[in-house]
């Protein structure tokens, strides 16, 4: 068990034996920032990430009599994450986008703000198929265990190897087998 | 699964969590074959280059102690918000109040003076509490009361009509 789970599983322990105001504030101090890099590291804005953030931890207050074992906090908090991202996606998808052709060009021109943006994590990133980059994110950025990745994505954690395992190949069949630093 | 090393256990070998006796195996292999020593040393840059760029990410998004301390504040403040919303939707309403407004309701249909009697059967019928608040099993049994003798006086429908009020009495909906 990672160091710092330790702390945390009793953060956990206490607040789902006892799901008051106090127990959720310390349970949301250690862990809201996980889930708030758990938006960052899927490419979304600052201000989405922190609303979102804050839809997943009320969500947490409010199911947490759904969920009996404290060892499957983590990987349950995860997945009401990545559904509230699904859902997010969705709503982006459904919006009407429209140009003003005029002020387009201003925009293309403009620098990205984010340093990250073209940083070659991003671009590896942005090739991989979307099941892949989501299990490179929960793996490398959110730091999810193999067992937690499978309770999350609904799969057998010896998927989740194979799967990962392939990712990296691919990663090196395109991109070469010495990465850049 | 290549040269009988599975995937799993490339994993577990690249980040030297295997078993010494599986560990050794793995690697006097791999000093017999070149394609796995090849394979190795790409998953392994691979490996350190997806961490180091997820570990950039990770620094990028950062939250101060601040905007935590503000975050949860801001969440406090909605639990509670929400409390008290669930609170005032689950209120019933007072025996009295409801009993009021099913006479008021009935009146159209079938009178004053049988709506009058007919809640005050159901009343004595159903044991009802008149200082309590619409809600529990005497109410319950109140509003079935009502509902069958609405029917038997004004028709199905009527009684329908009653039957719904009263769950909404309860549910504090009226």
């Amino acid at each position: 068990m990672p160091a710092y789970a330790v702390n945390e599983q009793e953060l956990i322990e206490r607040f789902l034996s006892d799901p008051a105001e106090d127990t959720f504030a310390c349970l949301y101090r250690a862990l809201s920032p996980c889930v708030f890099r758990f938006f960052i590291g899927r490419s979304c804005e600052r201000s989405v990430a922190e609303e979102l953030m804050q839809d997943v931890m009320l969500a947490v207050y409010r199911q947490s009599r759904q969920l009996r074992d404290p060892e499957l906090f983590r990987p349950w908090m995860f997945k009401i994450a990545l559904n509230a991202w699904r859902k997010h996606l969705r709503q982006i998808d459904r919006r009407v986008v429209t140009t003003d052709f005029d002020t387009a060009s201003e925009h293309v021109a403009a620098p990205a703000p984010d340093p990250l943006v073209r940083s070659y994590f991003r671009q590896w990133m942005e090739w991989l198929d979307p099941d892949e980059r989501e299990l490179i994110t929960l793996r490398h950025v959110d730091g999810m265990e193999y067992h937690e990745i499978a309770a999350v994505l609904g799969l057998p954690t010896g998927t989740v190897q194979w799967r990962l395992f392939h990712t990296r190949r691919k990663l090196a069949a395109r991109f070469g087998g010495r990465p850049p630093a | 699964m290549q040269h009988g090393i599975t995937e799993q256990q490339w994993l577990a070998f690249l980040e030297d969590s295997l078993e010494p006796r599986e560990r050794m195996r793995i690697q006097a292999h791999l000093d017999g074959c070149p394609d796995c020593r090849n394979l190795y040393s790409e998953m392994h840059a691979w490996g350190q280059a997806i961490a180091r760029g997820a570990a950039k990410l990770r620094a990028g998004a950062e939250l101060s102690e601040v905007q935590i301390e503000r975050f949860v504040a801001m969440a406090l403040i909605g639990i509670r918000v929400a409390r008290r919303e669930s609170k005032r939707r689950n209120e019933s309403w007072s025996v009295p109040e409801a009993l009021v407004l099913l006479r008021a309701l009935l009146a159209p249909f079938c009178g004053l003076g049988t709506a009058r009697a007919a809640v005050q059967l159901a009343v004595r019928e159903s044991d009802l509490d008149e200082e309590g608040s619409a809600s529990g099993t005497h109410w319950g049994k109140f509003v079935a009361y009502l509902t069958q003798t609405i029917s038997q006086q004004c028709g199905i429908s009527t009684g329908r009509l009653v039957g719904r009020v009263g769950v909404c009495l309860e549910s504090g909906e009226g």
